[in-house]
């Protein structure tokens, strides 16, 4: 049996506590996916990979839940890098003084919750006492008002604008960090060599900072596929499920309807597409 | 060629300004909407000033819709949160960062506490659920410390590991052949210099604990109910007193706020020590 130093079992300590939170309740939801548990009536009935097969092949509410995360999963962090990456661009032009005022009040939408950015827009998108609505009808613009959040061909790209409005500040965020790495001395060689704008950024900005916006990129890869809170404030799911990403159908699953062999069977799809998603991103990322 | 030049500097300005318009604005409406009278918030056309300010919204969220004890639940939850992942991340990191080599299975090790943020969080939830409330956990501060960990905790152990790996090793040595023991080392000489990490690291597990939904909505209810629970709870109820759910809105933004700010210098500093190993 090897000794174990004493200066390791920090770490040890890590592994383990990591393992009980992760490891425990993963191989537990596993388990629970080959039952039809139902809680409320407490009864455990062992079906193996019903669950799957039901999800994959019968359900229809997975099926057009999976293509509304997709679209909003891949419409909110194309626009977010799109944007973030941009505006950064802009602000890197500007003097230190002006992004040392600018940046930390830009920031303030990536440090509220996805509940605050939700309520916030329920009440700007909200048809008669919103400003939005409001606004664009004194412009001229509407004459009637606008159901930004129960109209079913404007739900989605609501969503997406909240998801934007919130995260893109942190794409800004973190690309400025890599412009800042860049010493002055690299512009004023590409200014002597009499480089034109949008080749400055292209040469200069933009390769020290790949490794921060890849990074930012993973991140929000990561995390935009479980969206939820957002839509759990402003549409609830709506309307007529419309807008209900896979997180909130577990979440309806488990513990509106108490199914929870169903929902953990859910929850393992979804895992096991995160993970691949993942790895393929990962991989492109490595080779670039 | 100077017309262009000032051109192109207007619109570079008016651009600034549409972009800080766009951002700031919802958050501007949620704020004067919490110093409206009740009657002004439902108006329509909506104003965009309050006619009379006034702090009734305030007095009504802290306490009819209980505001202040779930910003009193937030500050317990986040505060727990936050000192539970750094106690135990922080020697982690060094333990990873110093002794690499002498970890069994090191790489496997690192690699399953730093992916483990992939993983979305309602696959825990049954889980946990029936975990606690086995243990008489439920409902408390205590249950929240813990689950949150499972994104604080990777966080901590990546950005301290990547700042820790940033101080050579030699200054460890040199401590330590004056007499140093290795923990003296590390609280006395180490620490000190990643203050920074360990405070943007701080803030950021704050922010998360703050800003979490998901386990505290179906781990906790009636006796802890963070900010964040009870907003939805305010909004999708039939009871439509706005100025007194942005009252609530805006008490639940300020910790986090008036963190970032007070840390604004030390952001990009902190941050990039460790992020990019």
């Amino acid at each position: 049996m090897m000794r174990i130093p004493r200066r390791i079992y920090p770490a040890l300590i890590c592994y383990l506590i990591m393992l009980l939170l992760v490891i425990f309740p993963l191989l537990y939801s596993l388990t629970t996916s080959f039952f039809d548990y139902d809680l409320i009536a407490k009864s455990m009935k062992f079906i193996g990979l019903g669950n799957y097969i039901t999800l994959i092949t019968k359900d229809s509410r997975f099926q057009s839940d999976v293509a509304l995360t997709v679209k909003l999963w891949i419409g909110c962090v194309a626009i977010e890098m799109f944007l973030g990456i941009g505006i950064a661009i802009l602000l890197n032009s500007l003097s230190e003084r002006s992004r040392g005022i600018l940046v930390p009040i830009m920031v303030i939408p990536t440090l509220l919750s996805g509940i605050q950015t939700g309520f916030l827009f329920r009440l700007v998108y909200h048809e008669l006492f919103g400003p939005l609505n409001h606004i664009l009808r004194t412009i001229g613009i509407i004459s009637k008002p606008i159901l930004w959040l129960s109209d079913p061909k404007l739900v989605v790209p609501s969503i997406i604008f909240m998801d934007v409005w919130q995260w893109t500040p942190f794409i800004t965020l973190v690309t400025l960090a890599g412009f800042v790495s860049v010493p002055r001395a690299f512009y004023e060689a590409a200014e002597v060599d009499g480089l034109s704008q949008w080749q400055k950024i292209r040469y200069v900005m933009l390769p020290p900072a790949k490794p921060f916006i890849i990074i930012a990129f993973l991140i929000r890869a990561m995390d935009a596929i479980k969206i939820f809170d957002i839509i759990y404030v402003s549409t609830q799911g709506g309307p007529a499920l419309s807008t209900e990403s896979l997180t909130y159908y577990i979440y309806n699953v488990g513990f509106s309807f108490f199914r929870m062999g169903y929902a953990a069977a859910i929850s393992y799809l979804l895992l096991v597409v995160v993970i691949i998603g993942m790895n393929i991103l990962f991989k492109f990322v490595k080779i670039e | 060629m100077p017309f262009t030049q000032t051109a192109k500097k207007a619109a570079k300005t008016l651009l600034i300004i549409l972009i800080l318009l766009v951002f700031l604005f919802p958050i501007y409406w949620m704020i004067i909407t919490s110093f409206k009278p009740e009657f002004e918030a439902l108006l329509y056309p909506p104003t965009y000033y309050p006619t009379q300010f006034t702090l009734n919204a305030y007095l009504k969220g802290i306490s009819r819709y209980r505001g202040w004890d779930s910003f009193i639940d937030s500050i317990q939850v986040a505060a727990g949160s936050t000192m539970l992942a750094l106690t135990i991340g922080i020697p982690a990191a060094y333990s990873f960062s110093r002794y690499y080599y002498q970890i069994p299975k090191r790489k496997d090790l690192l690699f399953f506490i730093l992916s483990t943020r992939i993983l979305p969080p309602i696959v825990f939830i049954v889980p946990f659920f029936l975990l606690f409330k086995w243990s008489g956990l439920l409902d408390t501060p205590i249950c929240l410390w813990i689950v949150n960990l499972t994104f604080n905790m990777p966080f901590v152990v990546w950005v301290m590991k990547g700042m820790f790996d940033e101080i050579p090793k030699e200054l460890d040595q040199a401590a330590m052949l004056d007499g140093c023991s290795s923990l003296l080392v590390f609280r006395k000489i180490i620490l000190p210099l990643c203050y920074p990490s360990i405070i943007v690291t701080a803030l950021f597990c704050w922010i998360w604990s703050w800003n979490e939904f998901l386990f505290a909505s179906l781990l906790t209810s009636a006796r802890v109910r963070t900010i964040q629970v009870l907003i939805p709870s305010l909004v999708l109820s039939p009871v439509v007193e706005w100025s007194a759910y942005c009252a609530i809105g805006v008490l639940s933004a300020l910790p986090v706020v008036a963190f970032i700010y007070l840390i604004r210098k030390h952001l990009v500093r902190g941050l990039t020590f460790g992020i990019v190993k």
